[in-house]
Formats: structure tokens, C-alpha cells, sequence
């Protein structure tokens, strides 16, 4: 299972971190995020980042003091990367509402990649802007036919592209090991 | 019998007070009532025991990749803010110091090509 980590949800588990390490309290929200990260570490379960997260790890990289937190971080997540499409399905999410930055990530769920190039979309957005979930929700099916609409026009190989599920990082299910491998068996038989 | 004296002011007053002291005079409350640092009841019952339990080992890890030592929150944070000072601010203001932080949005960045046979999110 992949799952995407908004910035808002990322920022969470970074402060949780932090707070972690200076012996402060957390949220709720701190500690909700800070479970799906630990599920990060479980076969199966592929967490990633947006890149402009990414960014600011990589600047509090250069604080010294914070340099090992950020190294203990970064090896459960990856960064997901726009694939061919995720402009074009970005500019058709914004026309159902959504801001440009939450367009953005949802639209990296569908045409996001990893470095390697081998995948194509999470199978979860997680977030805690819940107007952004409920939008999701409410427009799922006029947003499922323009996908629809947009397939027949797309090269071969992204023509799988599938729209992610939307939740809070408490929400995100737990996918069993014989889930993974029913997983990989569909891909394994999907035929464009 | 222990004697107790009737608070003056309401819970909520004090919450209030609390809330407005700096991070230094937080600190010396702690100091002066350390029962504030013992993990009551409820915050079982918020969290729950999954959650706890996801503290504790994340807090193991943490420390360990830390070599024992614990971060400082008069530490350096980025912006010209100590740590204490960023995690002190109220959440929206910590996004919007993320979003100034960020410096590219993916719409920047180049397209890639997946590879012909790439797994779809199914």
C-alpha cells in the first residue's frame, strides 16, 4: 500500500518528532500522524512525501542539531515525483474547487511517482484538511468520470491511473500481508 | 486531614493564564509543580493505548537517534526562531512558515515518465 502524506500531515509527524526529542506533549493529531509513520517501517507500506517537504527536511538538515532527527526521518519515506499527465489532471482538479496546493497533491495521488519510476499514484492521500476530504467525497463521481474521460487519450501505461482515497491518517486502514499480496496479484493480471 | 484551599479563580481562568506564559515561565511552573509532568487517566482515554504505546516506542527511537541527548528549545529552529518559539505558535502559523520555508511546488519540477510496466495504484 502507498500512502501520501500531505505537507500538513508530514509537518505533524516532524513536529511530533521534535517534541518527542525536547520531552514536550503532543497533540492528538501529533500522535495520530505519528502512527501511520511508524507503519511506515511494515512490509507492504510504502510512505511518501511531497517534494516541497522535502525541501524544507533537506534545510533543517543543515541545522546541526536537528541533522540526526531528520537522518532517523527521512529512511521510512520516499518522495513522490509528477509523472507525464500531473499538470493537466492538476488544472482539471482545480476546476472541482480545490486550491492549487491541495490540487497539487491530489493530483500527484493519480500521476505522482516514485525515483525509480516504477509505480504510478498512491493508494491514500493523507491529510487532516478536512474540508479537502469532504470536497473529495462529494465531487468523487464527477471527478471519476473526467479521469474516465481524460484515459482513452493517454499513453498505454497510464492508462491504470487511478484516483487515491482520501483520509485522515487515522482512518488510513491497515492492509494485511495477504492484502498486499491480492495487491500485486491484480497488478500482475491487469491488462491495458 | 489535609487541608485544600478553594481555587479563586476557575480551572478554565488558569488554562487561560497558562496558555499566555513564555516557554521559560512554563518551564518554572513545571519546576515548582512537577505533578504536572505525571500522565493522568485521561490521557489514556484521549489517545488511547495504541497510541501510547506508539509514543513510547517512537520516543525510544528518537532517543536513540539522538544518542540520549535531548534537543534543547532554545535551539536554533529555522527563521530566526528557537524551537521552543516554532512549536509555541499556533498551527496555522506554523503552515504558513512551512509554505515560506517550501521554496518549489511540484509544478516546477519536470514530468517523468513511468515505466511501461509501472504498478498503478489498484
Amino acid at each position: 500500500m502507498r500512502c501520501l502524506l500531505d505537507k500538513a500531515a508530514a509537518r505533524r509527524i516532524m513536529e511530533a518528532l521534535f517534541k518527542l526529542a525536547s520531552a514536550q506533549e503532543l497533540t492528538v493529531e501529533e500522535i495520530h500522524a505519528l502512527g501511520l509513520y511508524e507503519r511506515a517501517g511494515f512490509p507492504g507500506m510504502r510512505l511518501f512525501i511531497v517534494p516541497p517537504t522535502d525541501n524544507v527536511l533537506k534545510r533543517l538538515a543543515q541545522v546541526a542539531a536537528y541533522a540526526p532527527l531528520i537522518a532517523f526521518f527521512r529512511p521510512r519515506v520516499e518522495v513522490i515525483l509528477p509523472a507525464r499527465y500531473f499538470k493537466r489532471w492538476a488544472r482539471r482538479l482545480r476546476d472541482h474547487g480545490f486550491a492549487r496546493e491541495d490540487a497539487a497533491v491530489l493530483a500527484l495521488g493519480t500521476f505522482g511517482t516514485s525515483r525509480d519510476a516504477s509505480m504510478l499514484g498512491a493508494h491514500y492521500v493523507a491529510t487532516f484538511d478536512q474540508p479537502m476530504i469532504n470536497n473529495w467525497r462529494v465531487q468523487q463521481a464527477s471527478i471519476k468520470k473526467r479521469l474516465a474521460a481524460m484515459r482513452p487519450h493517454l499513453q498505454p501505461t497510464y492508462r491504470a491511473a487511478a484516483l487515491p482515497e482520501v483520509e485522515r491518517p487515522e482512518h488510513i486502514p491497515e492492509e494485511s500481508l495477504s492484502g498486499i499480496q491480492r495487491l500485486h496479484e491484480e497488478t500482475a493480471n491487469y491488462e491495458v | 486531614m489535609e487541608a485544600r484551599l478553594a481555587l479563586p479563580v476557575s480551572i478554565e481562568q488558569v488554562a487561560v493564564v497558562i496558555k499566555q506564559m513564555s516557554q521559560s515561565d512554563r518551564e518554572r511552573l513545571l519546576d515548582l509543580v512537577p505533578e504536572l509532568r505525571q500522565r493522568f487517566p485521561r490521557t489514556s482515554r484521549r489517545y488511547g493505548e495504541q497510541g501510547l504505546a506508539t509514543v513510547e516506542r517512537m520516543r525510544g527511537e528518537v532517543s536513540r537517534a539522538l544518542g540520549g541527548q535531548l534537543l534543547s528549545l532554545s535551539e536554533p529552529f529555522l527563521g530566526d526562531l528557537t524551537l521552543g518559539q516554532y512549536l509555541e505558535l499556533p498551527d496555522a502559523e506554523r503552515g504558513r512558515l512551512w509554505d515560506a520555508w517550501v521554496e518549489i511546488e511540484p509544478e516546477e519540477l519536470a514530468e517523468l515518465d513511468v515505466h511501461p510496466d509501472a504498478l498503478p495504484a489498484r
